[in-house]
């Protein structure tokens, strides 16, 4: 059996991206009325949810910090979302751990301090995966918390990279992430220079290694301008309707 | 002594929500400007998820419902061998509104999804035969997951619900599957080969539901009782000021009913209000109740195109 041509001899990903490309992003702010701050994104065909309730009352008295506030993620992954049917959709341990790693770059970007013992609930709803949840999920929640007017240090902006025959490729999708190539996600704040969040569970070549976070940082930074847009976008929106 | 604050309409609403309401309700109009008798304004794409066999989004004003089907090859139960299965399920995340609590589903959404069931496999109008779920006799059949994820709950879950769900069956397509000696194998597109035929489901019957909160109308005047007020397609500020509460299937090809029930309230945290055996509800408002639901079928049947 012939592997999967990952990269064609004319340098194109199997979905006729080049390696440094992004796939299409396309989100909305303002998606739920009920929420505090809410967004939907669209990354290829990954589709996330997000909605930010809060700050408010803390639900479990334990959890209450008495000098700042405390953020709770929770990720939920539709049953239909991807190929085969998933069978428990919550609290298993790959979920749990997405929602963990979320939590954590976020308590070190949202000014927690602000607002002393209250709770920020973070909720993601993942419709289609299509690779690359965890950076989609992360664009989604900082548009959201945005949305919420929580304030932050800067945007958080995460992005894939991977690497396929030592080729660094950016936004990995479904089948690249499910070859045996190794994958980086980077969660990196534009204005700020820093990374929050730098994740890798493969085997990979400094040398490589460097080339595909300096590429994810690109990403990311192309990501920035991307979601500031939906952001002015959903206020320019908001200013309309109140001048109607 | 200061004079109070002028009370802002806002500040009314948050303090004494059910004289809000009532005053509304005193000149026939609903707090967003909808009559008594008229449902918000619903949308209805199919096929949005594309990782699904069969999908569907439904809006209805501020509640949205995303259904999508997986189908599976599964074993036919025991003692009806050439039928197959639907696993129908109705997911309130904490997504969807302020109340809804992370962690395993809540009772209604479990008393939700058991309801949704038994209308979708009603053994008088089921909506699928699910003889034509079958593969083969007594060995593989198939297995429809229907899931319902409410990512913005504000009332009339249930009718967003089914609605979605029988749209997701309209727009479900089932792989050509090819059973050979105890093994199934589901025709799958090669490479460069022209997709394998699927096929649609005949849809029997077309469950549609609607939603009534029936709000005792005081007269302070008289201190008769008169009519209640019913309302069609409460959001969940108006679900909440009552615990009378009706939901009317209707078989829009037929046009039978298929199924009335009184709910009792179910938000949560509102629990104390809701144990009390909340009045009954007269023959009348029965019957007005089904002349509106008939006229809300027709519309919905719109939505979803030709059979």
């Amino acid at each position: 059996m012939s592997r999967l041509e990952l990269i064609s001899p004319e340098g194109l990903r199997i979905d006729g991206r080049r390696p440094n490309e992004l796939r299409k992003l396309t989100a909305k702010v303002n998606v739920l009325s009920q929420a505090d701050g809410s967004a939907y994104l669209e990354q290829g065909n990954t589709k996330v949810l997000a909605a930010v309730y809060g700050p408010g009352e803390p639900r479990q008295r334990s959890k209450v910090v008495h000098d700042r506030s405390f953020i709770s993620v929770e990720f939920n992954i539709a049953p239909f979302s991807a190929g085969e049917r998933r069978k428990r959709t919550k609290g298993d341990k790959r979920s749990l751990e997405l929602a963990y790693t979320i939590k954590e770059t976020f308590e070190a970007v949202v000014i927690t301090t602000q607002f002393p013992r209250s709770q920020i609930n973070i909720y993601l709803q993942v419709l289609q995966a299509d690779g690359g949840t965890l950076p989609a999920c992360i664009n989604a929640s900082t548009l959201a918390l945005v949305n919420a007017g929580i304030p932050m240090l800067d945007y958080v902006c995460a992005c894939s990279a991977g690497s396929i025959e030592k080729t660094p490729i950016l936004d990995i999708n479904y089948v690249e992430e499910s070859s045996d190539s190794p994958d980086v996600t980077v969660a990196y704040l534009p204005k700020v220079g820093k990374v929050a969040l730098l994740q890798m569970e493969a085997r990979l070549h400094i040398d490589v290694f460097e080339k595909v976070v300096a590429l994810g940082t690109d990403g990311c930074i192309e990501m920035r301008s991307k979601l500031d847009t939906v952001i002015r976008q959903g206020m320019q929106q908001l200013v309309n309707q109140l001048e109607q | 002594m200061t004079a109070l604050p002028e009370l802002s309409f806002s500040v009314f609403q948050r303090l004494q929500p059910a004289e809000y309401q009532k005053r509304f309700l005193a000149q026939h109009v609903r707090p967003d400007g909808r009559g008594l008798d008229e449902a918000r304004p619903t949308a209805l794409t199919m096929g949005a998820i594309s990782t699904a066999d069969g999908s569907a989004l439904v809006r209805m004003g501020g509640t949205t419902v995303v259904v999508g089907i997986k189908a599976e090859v599964g074993v036919p139960p025991m003692d009806r061998d050439n039928v197959g299965w639907i696993v129908p399920n109705l997911e309130l995340a904490p997504i969807c509104h302020p109340s809804a609590r992370p962690g395993p589903p809540s009772t209604f959404a479990q008393v939700c999804s058991h309801r949704l069931y038994e209308i979708l496999i009603n053994e008088n109008a089921p909506v699928i035969d699910l003889k034509d779920l079958c593969v083969e006799q007594g060995k593989a059949c198939w297995v429809l997951h229907i899931d319902a994820v409410c990512l913005a709950l504000d009332g009339s879950v249930l009718d967003a619900a089914l609605l979605g769900m029988v749209a997701a069956l309209k727009n479900l397509r089932l792989p050509e599957v090819i059973y050979d000696d105890e093994t199934v194998t589901v025709a799958n597109p090669e490479d460069g080969q022209e997709e394998p035929p699927k096929t649609a489901l005949n849809l029997h019957h077309l469950p549609l539901s609607s939603s009534f909160a029936i709000i005792p109308a005081e007269d302070t005047r008289t201190s008769s009782a008169s009519s209640p007020h019913m309302l069609l397609d409460p959001t969940t500020d108006e679900e909440e000021l009552t615990e009378q509460r009706l939901w009317v299937v209707l078989d829009a090809k037929s046009e039978e009913l298929l199924c009335i029930q009184r709910l009792a309230g179910w938000v949560e945290g509102a629990d104390a209000r809701c144990t009390g055996t909340g009045g009954t509800v007269s023959m009348d408002v029965i019957k007005k109740a089904i002349s509106q639901a008939k006229e809300r079928a027709t519309y919905l049947q719109a939505l979803l195109g030709d059979f």
